[in-house]
């Protein structure tokens, strides 16, 4: 019991001095399967990057156009053959709209399970980067913003190349 | 030659790893900033491709320049090798300042000496570099504090170690081994960790470096390798030091925008030349002092071919030239 509560009080205090602009406890996301990013812990942000970045609207308008930027690039598109590009978009404004601190929860398949026999390389895994990356910018997301995206998306990769 | 035709045949297939992840060319030649070698391996290749990078860097402070060429190859963003020349050159003030604080010293026990017209020269070095990354990933891990951590040697060969510059009563001398190093060659070894935090500060993208290195090097081993002391009258050893001495960097960088990063360097030096008898007699003890250096840089990378870094470079000290400030530019090209 005295060990439960001190669990619970280590994780008020954590939380309290980590008032963080993201997915408050993590744990029902079917996403998340790493610690606390650098920016999240060393955030002073009273916003969530969610509202920051504007909202539902503005994640999928650039997930969109990071998707279509993709869907063209020849570096990687051959790896999203018979995919449905839509359902795509819609997943990955799901997971950023979780990530970010948004009022959605992810509850596709996992980095894992989505990437699975896909053996996608680091190259491509940046390509995909450099497409996002893009999008935010022809989307107007400040730079800083866009590094926010960034850093929340970035501890994936282990999860998603040479699966 | 076969590490040049390798680097020309690959060269037009870009690597896959994010711009500006590669870093610069520090001055003797290892992926990193201006004066600390970093963690990250140098180029663009990733864990599968073989990436790399040329570089040629100018620095000038009035009475020195240094010139430093070279190129490095990545392999499979684990190894690390580079080839790296400099040439620095002296002025002739600084040659005759010489000429005259011998003439000083030595022209009342040896008499007036032959006349010798004070010429510029220039110290000439070769440095072959390789840097291996032990663990860590300095982007993606953004969930850690554990840093990248690699671990690299510098073999460096100073070839103008004890010729190239005529002075009164010694003739042909050497200026390394006149201002009292004991070697023309050493190796370094060292440490460094990187982090990058994304997102952080205000949004910005940051990377730390953090170097540790063990070296016998004076001034960088552009005078020589440890410290030999020969009275220059009798042939008597007064001193000797081959010892490896340990010395820091620190460096931080910070992402303006997507191509524009400013940063700054640290490094201390060991000084080692300092205080030495035979310059002492001269009048000049302190001739060699090494300060800590230090560097504040603005690096440009308008794509993954072509990287621009200019810098202020802080050297302290260097014989005749107490207080020097110097200019620094460097082009990276890379794949």
């Amino acid at each position: 019991m005295i060990r439960i509560l001190t669990l619970t009080s280590l994780l008020v205090l954590l939380t309290a001095c980590n008032s963080v602009p993201t997915t408050p406890s993590g744990a029902d996301s079917n996403l998340k399967n790493y610690d606390r990013t650098l920016y999240e812990r060393l955030s002073t942000e009273d916003a969530a990057l969610y509202d920051r970045l504007g909202g539902y609207e503005v994640i999928e308008r650039f997930v969109g156009d990071g998707v279509d930027y993709v869907l063209a690039d020849e570096r990687i598109n051959d790896l999203f053959e018979g995919v449905d590009a839509e359902n795509l978009k819609f997943q990955l404004s799901e997971q950023i709209c979780d990530l970010s601190g948004g009022p959605c929860i992810y509850d596709g398949m996992s980095m894992e399970e989505s990437h699975f026999g896909l053996d996608i390389t680091e190259a491509e895994f940046n390509a995909l980067v450099e497409d996002f990356q893009r999008a935010m910018r022809d989307n107007d997301i400040p730079y800083g913003l866009e590094n926010q995206v960034i850093a929340l998306l970035a501890p994936m990769k282990p999860a998603i190349i040479n699966r | 030659m076969i590490l040049i035709g390798l680097f020309i045949s690959t060269a037009h297939a870009q690597g896959g790893r994010l711009l500006a992840t590669g870093g610069v060319s520090q001055f003797e030649g290892a992926g990193g900033g201006g004066l600390t070698p970093w963690a990250l391996i140098a180029g663009y290749g990733t864990e599968d491709e073989i990436g790399g990078a040329a570089h040629y860097t100018y620095l000038h402070t009035d009475d020195y320049g240094l010139h430093s060429a070279g190129f490095k190859l990545g392999f499979f963003d684990r190894f690390e090798l580079s080839l790296t020349r400099q040439r620095l050159n002296i002025d002739s003030d600084v040659v005759a300042a010489t000429a005259g604080a011998l003439i000083g010293g030595l022209e009342p026990i040896l008499g007036a000496p032959d006349p010798i017209t004070a010429r510029a020269t220039s110290i000439d070095m070769d440095i072959i570099g390789a840097k291996l990354r032990l663990f860590g990933d300095a982007v993606y891990a953004q969930d850690s504090w554990l840093p990248q951590l690699s671990l690299g040697i510098q073999h460096k060969r100073n070839k103008d170690f004890d010729s190239g510059v005529a002075v009164p009563y010694l003739g042909n001398v050497g200026v390394p081994a006149l201002l009292g190093a004991a070697d023309d060659t050493g190796t370094d070894y060292y440490l460094s960790a990187t982090k990058v935090l994304l997102g952080v500060p205000f949004g910005r993208n940051l990377l730390l470096n953090a170097n540790l290195r063990a070296t016998k090097a004076n001034a960088f081993g552009l005078l020589g390798f440890g410290r030999e002391v020969i009275n220059p009258l009798d042939g008597m050893l007064l001193d000797r030091d081959t010892g490896y001495e340990l010395e820091f960097g620190f460096a931080a960088a910070l992402f303006l925008t997507p191509t524009l990063v400013v940063g700054g360097d640290y490094r201390t030096q060991s000084s080692r030349l300092e205080d030495q008898p035979v310059l002492g007699l001269l009048g000049a003890p302190d001739l060699a002092r090494e300060n800590n250096a230090f560097d504040i840089f603005l690096a440009w990378f308008p794509n993954k071919t072509f990287a621009l870094t200019a810098a202020y470079v802080d050297l302290g000290n260097l014989p005749f030239q107490p207080d020097s400030k110097a200019a620094y530019l460097s082009l990276q090209a890379s794949f």
